[in-house]
């Protein structure tokens, strides 16, 4: 869909009304415009709204903050190499689709009371709801992710403990793999030191000792013991220890135990400590054995257990999907008796269904301690069963149930939460029937709360929807009639309304109003672009066939595959390439091929503004300013556009092309949703913090695409008005001419034969690199479907030039000797 | 004449248990460490913690008082029995907690929220026969929480360490249960953020006692995939932090130069826990963690919330005051006190007492032999306070 690269380069067009008059302010305001837009778009939509995000930092401030960052990076490099804890990117759980920051004071600043109530009432049902989707013992490992690993326990970087209290310019990180320890078992101690200047030796004067503090039962009859460090991987800024409590003096012991030691770190010298809990025996052992049973579409799964001590007891484990995806986290809670018994753990249906977890599933990491009703220490730990404990049976995704969960204690907090949603309400009412003053009206609750009509399908409604928006907004909106340059059967020019760019600005705006007034999420493009792009899909094909099957065939085909002259056109040619040439509606009320590109170009534009916000509010703390700069160089790319859209009646796709999936298809589903494919990988990823200079860089690339490709179509334009006529007053017209026939070769068009496909190309490149990943794949795309579609365009029409020109077409190379790069190709 | 009585008096007890079984909503406070041992347990009128009993605090304010030094595994019965008291049957709770009171009402809704409790008379204490599962609590305001512990803890701050600060210590109180547990109920965060002394000691920003890490509820931070953190947040704009803590309940995640001469970009990523939603962040850096006996701090920001949010119609409460029992009766000493280990008779298995020199040591002993077989030590003044409301 390269709009002007379309344009054949010597055919005659017949002379359009010049847009010249209106080009320098109107140019200053599509700069304008989108930014401002945008900036209005993003910012106002951090205040208002109670599901947006907050706006970014102040610039200087960020930049500290990064310089901040920047002197922690060693501190960071070093604590990397060992800072305790469990690592991996299990521990972190990644934005869920459609989250959103939640409820906050700031968001119902303004409110009554009632209406206040009303919005947390909504909240937190809202939170329930999301909550109990599967029951508390069957739930989404990403809910649970700092759980996710057993015996979690997160490091913390500490200044060194020191009598004064003073802060030190010394930082430990410390970290244990585990923090309650039973029987034999061993935890592995670890710490990190630097200081300002970076990693630093930690020298302990002498080894940390284990012990029991004093107010500690049995702490009397305890020794201390010591816990020695050594380097981890020569390393002596990262040291580790391995202490095992029933093999250095703590077998009779239960409680807690702490691990002190003096060090030196640079020149500060303090404490550091660390602290386990302790329990001797188990009371209860996992037996290993293991049964699965099918119940009620989900998939329960007993662990066998001894227990000597009955009670209380709580057993975890992660369920593993069959491509080794954590999916599910798994909890028993429950009381037990003595004996052998088992614990129930349950792979709730529904939740195979939404983490689309295939069987046969892994169960793994299974834990468990008896929780005491008081007492210290509060439980006592069972050996673990590490790894895979089970693999389960295969079974078909439709043994699972889809059901949500429900039980007693769900439908009494729904009810509840129901009443406080209509006892809030009935005060509101009260409040606005009332007048009270000073009581804002309530804003519209956020779209989650709506009635949703059809829920699941509203993300493949969107793109009809927005394309039915369109269709009214240009029929509604007043436009210029225009002919162009294409005739009826009559030979008379065609005429058309064109009224896009204002049909394009407001339909921006209505959607820019939904979002702020909560009716639609700023970012329900992104959210559902798969299901958006999957109708779009749909659509286009319907209309395909819609409008060419009720078609006349094609009678000149032979002409358009003259290759293959003896080859009639089939019917598949026929639905790809179309049949009829520039259908109408209603005497030019609406063209199906300027209607097209205006869908198109308002959903690619709603598209990118919907990846973007997506990225602001995933990233609220912190936003890359190379996607504002992305979406605006977007915005601008499709305002361009639409403002010089009346001279696009005179490109190839008018006089040349005809109306099948090529241009449907294209204009429906390609433009809109390929076009913006580099911010649709991207939009997730955090700021790359690319320099400002870069991103100067990167708009200047952009522009320089811009006026090369606009500078020479225009140029080729004001030629074709009045050849002897200097372009934008300054580039007088050189031409290479023989038997009436010429071709300019002057300014843009001296610089290479298709200097118009080079500026495409680099305006892709600048979009590409403005957002900053230059090592994605994503943005990438986009500049090379560009160069995928105008290297052959430009050797085909070098062809058709040289058959048409002949030795005219040869001086001309000669003159200008480069396609498309000067210098390069 | 009898007849005529005895109907009145059936109708009297019908109209008595019509009203006690009244549904009502209740404003609870659960006060964290508080070495002054003031407080008294059970005393739900005890204001002592916070400020003035008479300032507003929500409908139906009741003080969910602990003592306030002890482990959280061993008081947390006297915050489960509170809530069975007013968050069950007909009754519904909406709970602030403070600093490590954030951990108490975590601990209990994460481990023992899938519990079957007994449903209580709210007025007079008593259980009425009836069970349910877990409480019905609307949901939670979080004032300075502590759940996620605190650096102070950590290096040993406070001259007096006590069996409460070694369990704010970050690592063990964040893996002492799975704070994403909350049985669905929110938890809505209010974190300070006036900082002193304390603050150098601190990761991120702070309120002189608590980091954001912890009264944002944040879970962990990842560091480039490699390592795991409490990590430290501040409000925007501010400096010598990873990144700005989110509001709501959205992941943070961010990105710095490093590496060789700066050229590679490493990343960090960091989650709230489930139900955590940030609901006020102290940008303006005035609340710092202390009440000072007048409902100050952030507490004054949780004061003004609960009025706002927690609303209803008030009832009484004939029975507000201690419903324990600690006399000393036949025992050596007195249950709220150290000292010898109290008698009593073992019943089988040591699963109850055929007797005991005191209900309170009964109850104690029944829990925790270790204060009727070896010492009735700090811990089993603990319990007596946690069980039997001793003060």
């Amino acid at each position: 869909m390269a709009k002007s690269s379309r344009k054949g380069k010597n055919e005659p067009p017949r002379a359009p009304p010049t847009p010249r008059s209106r080009a320098p302010w109107g140019l200053a305001l599509l700069l304008v415009v989108p930014a401002v837009a945008l900036v209005w778009l993003l910012r106002g939509g951090t205040r208002r709204a109670p599901d947006e995000p907050e706006p970014p930092a102040h610039p200087a401030a960020a930049r500290s903050a990064r310089e901040a960052r920047g002197r922690a990076a060693a501190t960071a490099s070093a604590a990397k190499r060992g800072g305790g804890g469990a690592g991996g990117d299990a521990l972190s759980r990644p934005a869920q689709p459609g989250e959103r920051p939640g409820m906050t004071e700031e968001s119902v600043e303004g409110k009554s009371p009632a209406e206040k109530r009303l919005l947390r009432a909504r909240a937190t049902l809202d939170n329930y709801l999301e909550s109990t989707r599967y029951p508390f013992t069957s739930q989404p490992l990403s809910r649970h992710a700092d759980v996710a690993i057993p015996n979690f326990v997160p490091s913390v970087k500490l200044p060194l403990s020191r009598p004064d209290k003073k802060p030190t310019d010394a930082k430990v990180t410390v970290g244990q793999d585990r923090a309650f320890v039973h029987g034999a078992e061993s935890v592995t101690l670890r710490i990190t030191c630097e200081n300002s200047e970076g990693p630093q030796p930690c020298v302990f004067e002498k080894p940390p000792m284990a012990f029991v503090r004093k107010d500690q039962r049995g702490a009397d009859a305890i020794s201390p013991s010591p816990v020695p460090f050594v380097p981890d991987g020569g390393d002596p800024s990262n040291q580790i220890a391995h202490f095992t409590p029933a093999k250095q003096g703590f077998a009779a012991y239960d409680g807690q135990i702490a691990i002190e030691g003096q060090l030196k770190v640079g020149s500060d010298d303090g404490g550091v400590s660390w602290q386990i809990t302790y329990t001797r025996a188990p009371p209860a052992v996992f037996t290993k054995k293991t049964r699965e049973v099918m119940e009620n579409g989900s998939l329960s799964i007993y662990v066998g257990m001894t227990v000597e001590k009955p009670g209380r007891y709580v057993v975890t484990a992660r369920a593993f999907s069959k491509d080794k995806k954590g999916f599910g986290y798994l909890q028993f809670n429950d009381e037990l008796p003595r004996g052998a018994t088992e614990a129930k753990l349950v792979v709730f249906g529904k939740l195979v269904h939404d983490e689309k977890a295939e069987t046969p599933f892994e169960i793994r990491d299974v834990e468990g301690f008896l929780l005491r009703d008081g007492g210290h220490p509060d439980r006592e730990i069972m050996a673990m069963l590490p790894g895979t404990v089970l693999t389960t049976k295969t079974y078909p995704l439709k043994d699972f149930s889809e059901a949500t969960w429900s039980s007693e204690e769900k439908d009494r907090h729904l009810a509840h939460y129901k009443e406080e949603i209509d006892t809030a309400k009935a005060d509101v009412d009260k409040e606005q029937s009332a007048g009270a003053a000073g009581s804002a009206p309530l804003s519209t609750p956020r779209h989650a709360h709506l009635p949703r009509i059809l829920p699941r399908l509203e993300g493949y409604l969107a793109p009809l929807v927005v394309y039915l928006v369109v269709l009214v907004l240009h029929l509604a909106v007043p436009a210029r009639r225009t002919p162009g340059y294409v005739t009826d059967a009559a030979g008379a020019p065609l005429r058309y309304r064109l009224n896009g760019l204002v049909v394009c600005l407001l339909t921006v705006g209505l959607w820019a109003l939904a979002c702020r007034r909560g009716l639609l999420a700023w970012d329900f493009f992104y959210v559902h672009r798969w299901q958006a792009a999957a109708s779009a899909c749909a659509l286009g094909l319907v209309f395909t066939l819609a409008i060419v099957l009720p078609a006349p065939r094609v009678k000149e085909s032979i002409q358009v595959r003259r290759r293959r002259p003896e080859v009639a056109r089939t019917l598949l040619a026929d639905l790809y390439l179309g049949r009829l040439a520039n259908p109408q509606w209603r005497e030019g009320l609406v063209d199906a091929k300027m209607f097209l590109y205006l869908v198109g170009a308002v959903m690619l534009l709603l598209n990118v503004l919907s990846f973007a916000a997506h990225h602001v509010l995933t990233h609220a703390t912190d936003p890359s300013p190379g996607v504002f700069l992305y979406a605006a160089l977007f915005a601008f790319f499709v305002c361009e556009y639409l403002f010089f859209e009346r001279v696009h009646l005179y490109t190839y796709d008018f006089f040349a092309e005809r109306v099948g999936f090529k241009l449907g298809w294209g204009c429906l589903v390609f433009y809109p949703f390929f076009y913006g494919v580099g911010l649709w990988g991207t939009a997730e990823l955090p700021n790359p913090h690319t320099p400002l200079p870069l991103l100067a860089l990167y708009g200047v690339v952009f522009f320089s695409g811009w006026a090369l490709s606009r500078g020479a179509n225009l140029q080729k334009f004001f030629f074709k008005l009045d050849p002897g006529r200097k372009a934008f007053g300054v580039l007088a017209p050189e031409v290479v001419e023989a038997d009436g026939k010429r071709l300019l070769c002057s300014g843009f068009w001296r610089v290479s034969r298709h200097v118009n496909y080079l500026g495409e190309i680099l305006m892709a490149t600048g979009l590409a690199l403005s957002l900053g990943h230059p090592t994605a794949i994503a943005p990438w795309l986009y500049p090379l479907y560009y160069v995928a579609l105008l290297v052959p365009r430009e050797r085909d029409d070098d062809r058709r030039c040289a058959e048409k020109y002949g030795p005219l077409w040869d001086a001309y190379k000669k003159r200008v000797p480069w396609r498309i790069v000067p210098g390069v190709y | 004449m009898r007849r005529i009585l005895a109907s009145l008096l059936a109708a009297a007890a019908t109209l008595g248990l019509a009203a006690s079984a009244e549904a009502a909503n209740y404003s609870l406070w659960v006060h964290g460490r508080n070495s002054d041992h003031n407080t008294q347990t059970f005393n739900y009128n005890d204001w002592t913690y916070w400020g003035s009993g008479a300032t507003a605090a929500g409908v139906n304010k009741r003080s969910v008082n602990w003592d306030g030094v002890g482990h959280i595994g061993v008081t947390n019965v006297a915050i489960r029995a509170s809530l069975d008291r007013y968050c069950t049957g007909a009754n519904w709770c909406k709970v602030a907690a403070h600093s490590a009171g954030n951990a108490q009402i975590g601990y209990a809704l994460s481990l023992w929220g899938a519990s079957t409790r007994k449903v209580h008379d709210a007025a007079s204490g008593t259980a009425t026969g009836a069970t349910q599962t877990g409480w019905n609590i609307t949901w939670v305001d979080v004032l300075a929480g502590a759940a996620g512990g605190t650096e102070l803890a950590d290096i040993g701050y406070w001259a007096v360490s006590d069996y409460i600060t070694n369990d704010l210590r970050t690592g063990t109180v964040r893996s002492m249960y799975d704070h994403n547990q909350t049985r669905g109920k929110t938890f809505y965060m209010f974190a300070g953020a006036s900082g002193g002394v304390e603050s150098g000691l601190l990761n991120g920003q702070d309120d002189r006692v608590i980091a954001y890490h912890s009264s944002g509820g944040v879970a962990s931070a990842n560091i480039d995939g490699s390592y795991t953190t409490t990590g430290g947040y501040c409000n925007p704009g501010d400096s010598f932090c990873d990144t700005t803590l989110s509001m709501g309940n959205g992941a943070m995640n961010w990105s710095w130069s490093c590496g060789f001469l700066w050229l590679s970009t490493c990343y960090g990523s960091a989650s709230k826990w489930s139900n955590h939603t940030v609901f006020w962040r102290d940008d303006g850096e005035n609340y710092n963690h202390y009440t000072n006996g007048s409902w100050g701090g952030v507490v004054s920001r949780g004061v003004a919330d609960m009025v706002t949010y927690s609303t209803g119609t008030e009832v009484p409460d004939t029975n507000t005051s201690s419903i324990g029992s600690c006399s000393q009766d036949s025992c050596s000493h007195a249950p709220n006190v150290t000292g010898a280990a109290l008698t009593y008779s073992p019943g089988i298995n040591n699963s109850s007492f055929a007797a005991a020199c005191s209900p309170c040591a009964q109850r104690v002993c029944n829990i925790d032999p270790y204060c009727c077989t070896n010492n009735w030590d700090s811990i089993c003044v603990s319990e007596s306070r946690s069980w039997c409301g001793c003060n």
